[in-house]
C-alpha cells in the first residue's frame, strides 16, 4: 500500500471545540447555583432551560448572532435569531426523513477507515458570537 | 486552494513508477490551483473576474469549467452559483472536478485501485477488486466535534463529497437570501463521480434546511446532513453505505 501526502499552499486554521464548551472564567460571576428541583414548581428550578442572545458579530462574509439555550452550564441548543423563521428551525423536517441520527459523535479511536471526508468547525466568528451569548449567562 | 491532497494506491507495482505517476498528479493539481484559484491574483479566474481578460484569452478548460458551472446552476435552481459571494469563485465545482480528472488519469496510467482525498472530497476506485479485496472505508468527520466522526461509509467505487459551512468561516452564501448559511453544519453526498457529487454537496449546503427535499430527488445519489445543533438527516438509501455509526 502506498500513501502520499501532498500539501498545496496550506492555510492555517484554528480549531475550536463547540460542544466541548465548559464553563470557564469567561462566564462572568460565579457558577450558577444549582438547587435541588422541587416537584412543586419545576419551572423555577435553576436547571430549567434559559436562553441568552449574544452580540451580532461582523466578519468577512456577513454577520452572525447566536442565541443559546442552557441547562445549568450546558449548552443544549443554539439558534440564529437574525435568520428567517425557516432557518432557525432546530430540526430537519422532511416528509421523507429517516429517523434522526444521534448527535453523539463516534470517537476516532474506535473506528477503522482509510480516508476522511468532511469539514471541521473552525470559525472565529462563530466562536465569538457563541462566547458573547454564553457570556450573558454569567450576568 | 489551500487543500491537502492524499493519495492511497492499492494496485501493486514498482515504487519508482508510482512515484512518477503521483508526481504527474501533483503537478496537474498545482496547475489547477494556479489557473482557477480566485485567491491567486494571476490566475485566469481572478483576471477574468477583474475584467482584465476574456474567456477566449484563458486556457480552454476555463471555458469548460464555467459551462459546467452554468449547467449546475440551472440544475440547482441557482443555489450553486460561482458568483454568489460577489466574485467569480468556481471552487465548489473545481475541487471535485480536479480530483475526478486526476483519478481517471491515474487509473488509465495503470493504477486503477486507489483513493484520492482532496480536502475532504474523495474519489474511490477498485475497492473489492483491488489486491486488498475490501471496500474503501471513508470516515465522515463530525462538523461540530473535534476529532469526532458521524459515520464511516464503505464504497468500492464512487465519490464522497462533504461541504461544511464552518470550515472557512461561514463562507457559504445563500444566493437567494444573500446571507451566509448558518443553520446547517455539513452535507455529505455519495454518488458515482466527484465533479457532480461535489457540486451537489456545495449547492445543498447553500439551500440550508431546505436541502433534504432537493437531495431526495437526486437519482443515484445518497445524502446525509448535520444541522447546527448536531441533529442528522439522511436519504433512505444512505444507510446501506454505513459501516459504522448510530444503530450499527
Amino acid at each position: 500500500m502506498h500513501r502520499a501526502l501532498i500539501a498545496t499552499a496550506g492555510t492555517v486554521v484554528g480549531l475550536i471545540a463547540l460542544l466541548g464548551y465548559k464553563s470557564s472564567g469567561s462566564l462572568r460571576g460565579s457558577q450558577v447555583a444549582v438547587s435541588p428541583p422541587t416537584t412543586a414548581s419545576p419551572s423555577t428550578s435553576a436547571l430549567s432551560p434559559r436562553s441568552f442572545t449574544g452580540q451580532d458579530v461582523q466578519y468577512r462574509y456577513g454577520d452572525i448572532q447566536i442565541q443559546v439555550t442552557m441547562v445549568g452550564n450546558r449548552i443544549t441548543q443554539i439558534s440564529f435569531p437574525r435568520e428567517s423563521a425557516t432557518d432557525s428551525r432546530s430540526r430537519l423536517i422532511n416528509s421523507q426523513a429517516v429517523p434522526v441520527l444521534s448527535r453523539e459523535a463516534l470517537a476516532a479511536q474506535s473506528l477503522s477507515f482509510d480516508v476522511v471526508s468532511g469539514a471541521t468547525f473552525t470559525s472565529d466568528a462563530f466562536a465569538q458570537a457563541l462566547q458573547s451569548a454564553v457570556g450573558q449567562a454569567g450576568r | 486552494m489551500g487543500t491537502v491532497v492524499s493519495i492511497d494506491v492499492r494496485t501493486e507495482g514498482a515504487d519508482p513508477e508510482l512515484a512518477g505517476a503521483i508526481a504527474e498528479v501533483v503537478t496537474w493539481l498545482h496547475w489547477v490551483d494556479a489557473t482557477f484559484s480566485p485567491f491567486k491574483p494571476d490566475s485566469d479566474i481572478a483576471r477574468l473576474d477583474r475584467g482584465e481578460v476574456s474567456i477566449g484569452d484563458c486556457h480552454p478548460q476555463v471555458g469548460e469549467i464555467l459551462d459546467l458551472c452554468e449547467a449546475l446552476r440551472a440544475q440547482t435552481d441557482g443555489y450553486f452559483d460561482p458568483r454568489a459571494g460577489g466574485h467569480l469563485d468556481p471552487s465548489g465545482l473545481v475541487k471535485g472536478w480536479s480530483i475526478e480528472h486526476a483519478s481517471a488519469w491515474l487509473a488509465g496510467a495503470g493504477w486503477p485501485d486507489h483513493a484520492i482525498d482532496g480536502g475532504g472530497d474523495v474519489r474511490l476506485r477498485g475497492g473489492a477488486e483491488s489486491p486488498v479485496s475490501r471496500p474503501w472505508r471513508v470516515g465522515l468527520r463530525h462538523p461540530l466535534q473535534l476529532d469526532g466522526f458521524s459515520a464511516v461509509v464503505g464504497l468500492d467505487e464512487g465519490a464522497v463529497a462533504t461541504s461544511g459551512t464552518y470550515e472557512r468561516g461561514f463562507h457559504v452564501i445563500d444566493p437567494h437570501r444573500r446571507r451566509p448559511v448558518v443553520s446547517v453544519a455539513a452535507v455529505t453526498v455519495i454518488g458515482p463521480e466527484l465533479t457532480s457529487t461535489d457540486g451537489y454537496a456545495t449547492a445543498a449546503l447553500a439551500m440550508g434546511l431546505d436541502a433534504p427535499a432537493w437531495l431526495a430527488t437526486l437519482a443515484d445519489h445518497e445524502s446525509f446532513m448535520i444541522d447546527a445543533n448536531g441533529d442528522g438527516w439522511a436519504t433512505p438509501g444512505f444507510a446501506r453505505y454505513r459501516l459504522n455509526g448510530p444503530g450499527r
